[in-house]
């Protein structure tokens, strides 16, 4: 795998610890650290120990000291999304944002430039944005008054002649994030300066979030319809990209779906003929960097026809798909109509791009993580077809959505579990014996197989041991 | 930030210009109040069926996201239902497979500070409520307003449409799977 190892260190957090130098463990069970086995595929690096080829230490997922080192290395030290331009479409707009530890504001500054900036003044550390959106030239720092343009540059001080003449306003501007960029409308800013361009870090990933993009009409999208927070008590990775568990977890609601399959008002409308069972057709896909996906696309294909049928008895829906065949060529529209604007795509770390919306994943602590869900519409399709993403985002997602719900039931339900460590091996070997490799050097498996849960973990191990403990990739 | 609502779902929750003010001491104000308890009894017991007896064919059930008062068609909800999504909750919240809720929350509302409106033959009817949820040993507090446009039939009430403010509804909340 095409791993990109992190330099362990960013001058803006510091020396970075070397796992070797972490306090043991006072339950043995729960991290071994103190455990040093040199040459069993690690070369002694106890984070290494913990991921095996086909299971991980629940330690992962429960130790604190484990927790403060995946902030700093992986998102305090490597690209994460921040939100989608279309937030902030004018000069001036902002959305509060959170970056692991750090709350950023990701803002267009009124030379129409998208910024991330860390949300603290420079003077004795105020936050200087309070609200979680909006729109405005400055932002006052309500402590003392220092006045930031919205570009981040300091405008003015409060009392002036109390700072001397080598006091200079340009060397006060708020801190920004190390590196932002886009792909297409899509902002990731890294904290770490050494990293790869994003659309490297996207490698594969890039064009499934083309089947996001290409399916709006122009290729607008427009995200300003709000947002579900959800909150659940277990750790951020469980959010993880899983196939094999919707005929469990979701068998209530796969129970409703078969009530009326055929009415497809729901999400059962692109759900059809179980894309979950064990003789699905459907896929799992690993593209690196820890991006993985459940790839519905060969199964979508075959049900086309019902998702077109709903499109075409909803005001604008000829239209719209008048628009996908005039923009792209006929089989890329063929997709885009079968996939509707679902790429179930997971981007490593906090971005998930599933049903209809862009899903940012907030780890709170250890045991505790936040789940912002924002539905995506289509800026030039009509009312009535942004009306019914919504509808179908509202069914399943969300506090109070049939499916979400019961994920993150789950989810409480595993990091209860993991405290039982004394056996405290996660297994995650499902599909190893039939996955393979496609052309483009995706690893892809069965939709029911561990794939994505593989490729996650290789990234996690990637970003969190020393580069000189992953020179070869941890694959 | 956000478009005014336009949506027919705005003008549900509005009582029409010519609508009055529901005295307290009237015998009207006291069905009503009567029967926004019983709701209330309903939902903490977990009674879908009978809850679900009490909506109209052209049942609207909205809870908002971010705020109260969003264009649905706009902006995202945390419920949006028709009577036949609000079927399929109903299905659903009475299958034991319903991971959230099995087991069940235990839920405890205080309903208080009734106002109605009488609108034609409907009536509007705003509340607030406190509601107390206890599951797994967890305790949440839920505090919230829900206006609702009832009509009088023969076996009493039915609720044309509820909306259901959430003071947290821009913050991130756990499962709010049973009755609201
Ligand atoms: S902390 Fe911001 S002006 Fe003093
Ligand atoms: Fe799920």
């Amino acid at each position: 795998m095409n791993t990109h190892p992190l330099p362990s260190t960013s001058p803006e957090h510091g020396e970075m610890h070397h796992p070797s130098d972490l306090p043991a463990p006072s339950d043995p069970h729960r991290a071994p650290y103190a455990v040093r086995t040199p040459g069993e595929g690690s070369r002694g690096d106890p984070l290494a120990q913990l991921v095996r080829p086909g299971s991980i230490h629940s330690a992962l997922y429960t130790d604190e000291t484990i927790f403060k080192l995946e902030l700093e290395r992986i998102f305090h030290g490597g690209w994460l999304y921040i939100g989608h331009e279309s937030e902030i479409a004018e000069p001036g707009e902002y959305r509060r944002r959170q970056m692991g530890r750090q709350p950023v504001i990701l803002v267009r500054g009124q030379d129409g430039q998208v910024r991330v900036l860390l949300n603290r003044c420079r003077h004795r550390g105020a936050m200087v944005c309070e609200q979680d959106a909006g729109k405005d030239k400055v932002f006052r720092c309500w402590y003392h008054g220092w006045t930031y343009a919205n570009t981040g540059e300091l405008i003015s001080v409060s009392g002036p002649e109390g700072y001397g003449a080598s006091f200079a306003l340009s060397e006060h501007s708020l801190t920004p994030a190390a590196r932002v960029e886009q792909y297409r409308g899509f902002v990731f800013a890294s904290l770490n300066g050494s990293v790869p361009p994003v659309i490297d870090f996207l490698g594969g990933a890039a064009k499934i979030i083309d089947l996001l993009i290409d399916a709006a009409p122009g290729g607008v999208l427009s995200v300003r319809a709000g947002s579900n927070r959800t909150t659940y008590k277990g750790n951020w990775k469980q959010v993880g990209m899983d196939g094999y568990h919707p005929m469990y977890v979701h068998a209530s609601v796969l129970s409703t779906w078969e009530r009326h399959a055929e009415s497809g008002e729901g999400l059962g409308a692109t759900h059809s003929d179980n894309p979950f069972g064990f003789d699905s057709i459907s896929e799992t896909r690993d593209f690196g960097h820890g991006h993985t996906m459940l790839d519905f696309r060969k199964h979508r294909l075959k049900h086309t026809g019902k998702f077109r049928a709903i499109l075409e008895k909803t005001n604008g829906g000829k239209e719209y798909i008048e628009a996908l065949y005039a923009e792209h060529e006929a089989d890329w529209a063929d997709m885009l109509i079968a996939m509707a604007g679902d790429p179930h795509l997971g981007v490593f770390p906090n971005l998930q791009l599933i049903n209809n919306q862009i899903r940012i994943i907030n780890p709170i602590s250890v045991d505790e993580t936040e789940v912002i869900m924002f539905p995506v519409l289509f800026e030039n399709a009509s009312r009535e077809i942004n009306a019914l993403r919504l509808r179908q985002h509202e069914s399943f997602y969300g506090p109070a959505g049939s499916g979400s719900t019961d994920d993150a039931e789950i989810f409480e339900r595993v990091q209860l579990g993991l405290n039982a460590s004394v056996e405290p091996w996660i297994d995650i070997s499902r599909g190893m014996e039939r996955e393979w490799i496609d052309s483009d050097g995706s690893i892809v498996g069965h939709i029911t197989d561990e794939v994505p849960q593989r490729g996650q973990m290789r990234q996690w191990l990637a970003m969190m041991s020393p580069p000189d403990a992953v020179s070869e990739g941890a694959h | 930030m956000a478009d005014k609502p336009n949506g027919s779902a705005i003008a549900a929750f509005t009582g029409s210009p010519t609508a009055v003010a529901v005295t307290h001491t009237s015998a009207l104000y006291a069905d009503v109040a009567a029967f926004i308890f019983r709701e209330a009894e309903l939902m903490d017991g977990h009674c879908y069926d009978e809850w679900f007896d009490l909506w109209a064919p052209e049942a609207l059930y909205w809870v908002p996201s971010n705020s109260e008062d969003l264009d649905p068609d706009k902006s995202v909800s945390i419920i949006y239902e028709r009577y036949d999504q609000l079927a399929d909750r109903i299905f659903r919240l009475k299958d034991k497979r319903i991971h959230s809720q099995n087991p069940k929350s235990r839920l405890l509302r205080i309903v208080s500070n009734i106002i109605a409106e009488a609108d034609g033959e409907d009536v509007l009817v705003r509340s607030n409520f406190i509601l107390g949820e206890v599951r797994s040993g967890h305790q949440e507090a839920l505090f919230g307003r829900a206006t609702y446009r009832l009509f009088r039939r023969e076996g009493g009430w039915k609720i044309r449409a509820k909306k259901v403010y959430l003071l947290n509804n821009d913050a991130p909340m756990r499962n709010v799977t049973f009755l609201l």
